[in-house]
């Protein structure tokens, strides 16, 4: 039963040659949707639809209008998960313009962008969807040296509620998810040394780093039917962090 | 200020920047700081704040601008010798649905009312830093920082990513003695549209707000009254976010 649940349904991930979004898109064919996964690189998609030969990867970045494009071109998609998302690391004192602005561009506009030609599609189709942006426990809280990552993932929160608020007469309903701290590459660097990552579990209540399926399941929750009272919601998978 | 209550020492000795000085809630937080005792220098890309006297130095200046903050600091200090807080106040809005706001309403939305304020907040805190003295930063943010009105997707992005940036900065920036604090202003009478009756009726105070209330709490958290706080927001909104 659970294999059907989105049987029929088309569903584009971006950022989906990695972490997250690879755990999501993975997730969503084995529950039977035909996926588009768009990623920078090539690579990471043939990884990540390798048992899955029927999705389409498009190597683009997330800013071009070739993203557009490829949104465009899959046609008819019934969600839109907006995983794609870069974390530059510096001191509010010293941190650039240019990695600032990336961030803004890759984490906000982009999913704007593509939120914007989902919806518009939607509403000339009359058809109702649902968009999932991946935003953070930094949507809540601010992380240190990341400045420019936690002002993006705020902004994103508010752009879910903004959009869920303004779609909703089109019945697309836009939703979020918050992760806390995932195994994925973004942070593989600081979970490495031991010392380090049993410093930062410490800090969680559930005691250990999230994995990035039981972040794909909250996704894919939030992408079914069985929300579907669901809009601007975004739901905290954290182990518990935001607790203190 | 509310009569009784004495403000015209707050802020004496201070020096202000205040960006987005020409009308409405920036007008009113240049004029109201200043009342407050202190200097401020008033940023506006227009016309100068007319009231311009010994205690409030005007600089015409876009805060977009890739030499803004440099600019702004350098009259700062050559008007009055120091700077002690910075309210980041500058804001625009476009009003469209998501399905018509364009790259170009979102762009501008952007650099203005995040990009910018980022900019400033970071060149004083360098100041600041170097200078081994403490610092206040005060964002304009918006009660939509926290919920959604209606066709203004990047103006909510803006005002929450504000708020964001307001935490990210007071975390890392506490133990330098630099506070960073929100404001988080409701429906607020600028005099450009008569209140409508039924904005009105979603006010639990059943009135709109005034730029010079928005200018009273901002001199509060510029004051050593707030000294304990950072990173908060302090919506002003007639009880409006209760609901």
């Amino acid at each position: 039963m659970m294999a059907a649940r989105f049987g029929g349904r088309r569903v584009a991930v971006t950022g989906a040659g990695s972490g997250i979004g690879r755990a999501t898109a993975r997730r969503f064919c084995a529950e039977g949707a035909t996926v588009l996964g768009i990623d920078r690189e090539l690579s990471g998609l043939t990884e990540t639809f390798a048992t899955y030969p029927t999705a389409t990867m498009t190597a683009v970045d997330v800013r071009s209008d070739d993203a557009l494009a490829a949104l465009d071109h899959f046609g008819a998609a019934d969600v839109l998960v907006n995983a794609a998302g870069i974390l530059r690391r510096a001191g509010v004192l010293e941190h650039s313009l240019a990695d600032w602005q990336d961030t803004l561009d890759v984490n906000l506009k982009a999913p704007f962008r593509l939120s914007r030609q989902f919806a518009r599609d939607h509403v000339a189709r009359q058809a109702g969807g649902v968009i999932v942006n991946v935003c953070s426990i930094e949507s809540f809280n601010a992380g240190y040296r990341h400045v420019a990552y936690t002002t993006s993932k705020t902004a994103m929160l508010m752009l879910t509620r903004a959009l869920a608020y303004d779609l909703a007469p089109y019945a697309i309903r836009v939703t979020g998810v918050a992760p806390g701290m995932t195994e994925t590459g973004m942070n593989a660097d600081i979970r490495a040394d031991p010392a380090n990552a049993k410093r930062l579990t410490a800090m969680v209540p559930l005691r250990r780093f999230g994995k990035p399926d039981e972040i794909a399941a909250g996704i894919c929750f939030l992408a079914s039917d069985d929300a579907a009272y669901a809009t601007g919601t975004v739901i905290l998978i954290d182990g518990g962090w935001h607790l203190y | 200020m509310t009569d009784g209550l004495s403000a015209g020492t707050l802020l004496a000795g201070r020096t202000a920047i205040v960006t987005g000085t020409s009308r409405g809630i920036g007008r009113a937080l240049a004029l109201g700081i200043a009342a407050a005792g202190a200097n401020v220098v008033a940023v506006s890309r227009g016309e100068a704040t007319p009231e311009a006297d010994e205690h409030i130095h005007s600089v015409r200046c876009d805060v977009r601008a890739l030499e803004a903050p440099n600019i702004i600091l350098d009259a700062a200090l050559t008007a009055f010798g120091r700077i002690d807080a910075l309210v980041n106040n500058a804001g625009i809005i476009h009003f469209a649905t998501p399905l018509q706001q364009t790259d170009e309403e979102w762009d501008e939305t952007i650099a203005t009312n995040l990009t910018a304020p980022f900019r400033l907040s970071q060149r004083l805190a360098n100041h600041w830093a170097a200078q081994k003295q403490p610092g206040i930063v005060v964002n304009l943010c918006s009660v939509e920082s926290d919920i959604a009105f209606h066709d203004q997707p990047a103006y909510a992005a803006s005002k929450g990513g504000l708020l964001g940036l307001t935490r990210a900065m007071a975390l890392e920036l506490a133990p330098l003695g630099i506070r960073v604090l929100a404001i988080g202003p409701g429906v607020i009478d600028t005099g450009m549209t008569p209140p409508r009756p039924e904005d009105l009726e979603r006010i639990p105070m059943h009135r709109l707000g005034t730029p010079e209330e928005v200018a009273d709490a901002v001199v509060l958290l510029l004051s050593p009254l707030a000294r304990y706080a950072t990173g908060s927001i302090l919506y002003l909104d007639g009880g409006y976010m209760t609901q």
